[in-house]
């Protein structure tokens, strides 16, 4: 037995049990066995979670005590305002991944280690300094030590019950009597040996799940357990100092996929917020059908962008100007809701036809393919001054119709509504023979006209066989 | 002397302490930030701001089943104004917008002075989701332009969007059928337009000022006189003739393209056809 719930406590069943006499004590225990891949991961993704706070990260797997997670915080202090403002965000972030956590604060990573896992109360754990942590130490109990494990019984007979003891203690005696280890721990906790540890290496990639603990598919638990995921995303990409470009999320059903999403982002992004506020409208547009039952989250495409400089006066409190947000995000929140083929963008060609003048091609993928920062590259404007040149000199109408719509005549007049009065023209647009698409090219004679409502309208009349009169603009 | 002068200098301070945020119902209300400025003279000098209230909506309605009459040449100016000054156009083109399936056209959007590059394109499917769209828009960008065409939208619908692009300064121009301006609307300005052969009848059906009573007059750029200058500079006519019924004959019914001299005739004219 490794833990025990409270209830299973008060039934008398301990840590350190074996299972026949837990199960002696407590008829209808349930048991879980222990999955050291899950721990795991599970210590990871708090380390990920982690990552924006400090990106010097130790992690310590369980053994017969909990896992741990060391970091370096002394460069973050500013950072996140000072000792305390760090802690409570620790504290209530910690709360939110949903693990059961204690912190430690001490000079050094030993020290750290013992505070987090003393019976003290919680602002008992953090010790600032070096002669705070002094006077907390010599309160520990000895069994927290690593090297007391094999010897408990033994300082307990000794009358060893606090760290005060064994400083009190002669040193070589005590390392004649319990080896080395003993003493080199509480030199390393106090900072008086160096205590090199191996600091974790963060993956190039990020990839993370979770299972939930019951099947569901209604958007909210989808996107709370999501919030999470992309909690640990947010604090993975702070430490890399790096954004998303493509995010993959699955959902699956044990092991059948219900649904894999997309997100795709015009600039590279890190909040957790913006990603939680995409997913939303995704989910909106297109909901899951089936019950979830795990869910991962996949970041294979990361990208550096160069870091904002950080704004000196941005964090006051009580700014009530409203804040305008970022173009791109806005694109990819609209993007998200209505599809990626709802946002376009207008690029014009140089080309005579009028059907073959303009594309609009889908933004999210436009800007994809062009991998250039901010909106307007230079390509575009490189482009768009092109254009300005080769545009036609005659008028053209703001909206073309998608197809030409064939004119009923009466009389030999055209109808639109009425009768059609020509106010100019005509401008013959010829030709297109290398297209392939429209194997003859086009013969056309452009007017600008008008109808007795008093509409613009661009006509033209076909040259070629069977002739006719067809509607192609509005000069709105 | 000090109790006369003490009424005097009361009357003087409410005058002079808040004269934008004060509005006599005689005069035009002030702007702050003054308005966008339309490129129409004639109608910058009707407009409380002198221009286009930024921040707001601006409600524009069209003839019921007619569209071409020049409403977006209206706003044009406006947008190539916003957009070298590096703020972006917004185009929400709902599925209702016209009775025919129509696209921007580029060349035309580049002869307009329009950076295509700054244009962005929005083509919801019903109107609820432009509506969300145009919401989404105000309440992110802090300037630039939106246009959109709503024809069922409510006036519980327009006092959200006026909400979301309050504190900002988005021109937001909003196309509604002609039916709707008997309707209550949060918007500040609102305008009905009649076609004209020389531009738009402007008929103001709301501002923060006193009502105008008679239509105005704005002329749009011509399109035939462009057509003509482009084809002039065109090397050489060789197009035939168009064989369509009597071309010059109609180009004669046409009305005298005289430069309008602000006469009454224009109004007169005008005023009958809008009736």
């Amino acid at each position: 037995v490794l833990q025990a719930t409270d209830a299973a406590q008060a039934q008398g069943v301990r840590a350190g049990q074996t299972l026949s006499a837990a199960q002696a004590l407590c008829a209808e225990l349930l048991t879980r066995e222990r999955d050291a891949a899950r721990e795991q991961a599970a210590l990871e993704g708090a380390a990920h979670w982690a990552g924006r706070f400090s990106p010097q990260l130790v992690l310590l797997q369980a053994s017969v005590k909990p896992a741990a997670l060391l970091m370096e915080i002394g460069h973050s202090l500013r950072l996140f305002g000072g000792l305390n403002a760090l802690c409570a965000r620790m504290t209530q972030g910690l709360a939110d991944t949903g693990l059961q956590s204690r912190l430690g604060v001490a000079p050094t990573p030993q020290g750290a280690l013992l505070l987090a896992r003393a019976p003290f109360a919680a602002q008992d754990c953090i010790a600032p300094d070096m002669a705070n942590f002094k006077a907390r130490f010599v309160r520990l109990p000895v069994q927290l030590l690593d090297a007391a494990s094999g010897c408990t019984e033994t300082l307990a007979s000794l009358g060893m019950r606090v760290m005060a003891d064994l400083l009190a203690l002669p040193r070589a005696g005590l390392t004649r009597r319990f080896g080395a280890t003993l003493i080199d721990e509480m030199d390393r906790a106090l900072g008086a040996a160096p205590d090199p540890r191996r600091p974790w290496v963060w993956p190039e990639t990020f990839a993370s799940s979770m299972e939930l603990p019951y099947a569901v598919s209604a958007e909210e638990h989808l996107r709370e357990a999501c919030s999470r995921l992309f909690n640990e995303l947010e604090g993975f990409l702070s430490a890399r100092r790096a954004g998303v470009r493509h995010l993959q999320i699955i959902f699956r059903q044990e092991r059948k996929q219900v649904a894999a999403l997309d997100l795709r982002l015009i600039e590279p992004a890190r909040e957790a917020a913006h990603l939680d506020k995409l997913l939303r409208e995704r989910l909106k547009r297109a909901p899951v059908s089936a019950p979830v039952t795990h869910m991962s989250v996949a970041a294979t495409q990361l990208d550096y962008p160069p870091e904002a400089p950080f704004d000196l006066l941005a964090h006051q409190p009580g700014k009530s100007v409203k804040q305008g947000g970022s173009l791109a995000q806005l694109i990819e929140r609209l993007s998200a809701r209505m599809g990626d083929e709802a946002v376009r963008r207008v690029l014009a060609v140089p080309e005579h036809r009028p059907e073959c003048a303009t594309q609009t091609p889908a933004f999210a993928l436009a800007e994809a393919n062009l991998r250039a920062p901010g909106l307007a590259s230079t390509m575009q404007k490189a482009q768009s001054a092109q254009t300005a040149q080769n545009a036609p000199q005659a008028p053209r109408p703001l909206w073309l119709l998608n197809e030409p719509k064939p004119l009923t005549e009466i009389s030999a007049k055209p109808q639109f509504e009425g009768p059609l009065k020509l106010l100019s023209g005509p401008e013959r647009i010829e030709s297109g023979w290398w297209d392939t698409a429209q194997s003859t090219g086009v013969a056309r004679d452009y007017f600008i006209a008008t109808n007795p409502k008093k509409s613009i309208l661009w006509v033209f009349r076909e040259r070629k066989e069977p002739g006719g009169w067809y509607l192609h603009g509005l000069f709105a | 002397m000090d109790s006369a002068a003490a009424p005097i200098s009361t009357v003087s301070d409410a005058t002079s302490i808040s004269p934008r945020h004060l509005w006599r119902g005689d005069g035009l209300a002030q702007h702050d930030p003054p308005g966008i400025a339309t490129g129409f003279a004639a109608l910058d000098a009707v407009l409380p701001g002198h221009g286009w209230p930024p921040g707001a909506l601006t409600e524009l309605f069209t003839p019921p089943a007619t569209e071409a009459i020049g409403e977006l040449r209206l706003l044009t100016p406006t947008w190539a104004r916003l957009e070298a000054a590096g703020h972006s156009l917004f185009w929400i083109s709902s599925p209702q917008l016209s009775r025919l399936p129509v696209l921007p056209h580029a060349p035309a959007l580049a002869q307009a002075g329009l950076d295509l590059a700054r244009m962005v394109v929005v083509r919801p499917v019903s109107e609820a989701e432009a509506l969300w769209a145009c919401e989404q828009i105000l309440r992110t960008i802090n300037a630039g332009a939106v246009v959109a065409w709503f024809e069922r939208a409510t006036p519980a619908h327009l006092r959200r969007l006026q909400l979301a692009g309050e504190g900002r300064s988005m021109f937001t121009a909003v196309f509604r059928p002609f039916a709707c301006a008997s309707q209550a609307s949060p918007a500040p300005l609102r305008i009905g337009l009649k076609p004209h052969a020389q531009g738009l009848w402007l008929d103001v059906v709301k501002r923060r000022g006193p009502p105008l009573s008679q239509p105005l007059l704005i002329e749009l750029p011509s399109l035939q006189r462009a057509h003509e200058s482009a084809r002039s500079n065109e090397p050489a006519a060789f197009v035939e003739p168009a064989d369509f019924a009597e071309p010059t004959d109609s180009a004669k019914s046409m009305p005298p393209r005289s430069p309008p001299t602000n006469g009454l005739e224009g109004i007169t004219e005008g005023a009958a056809d809008v009736k």
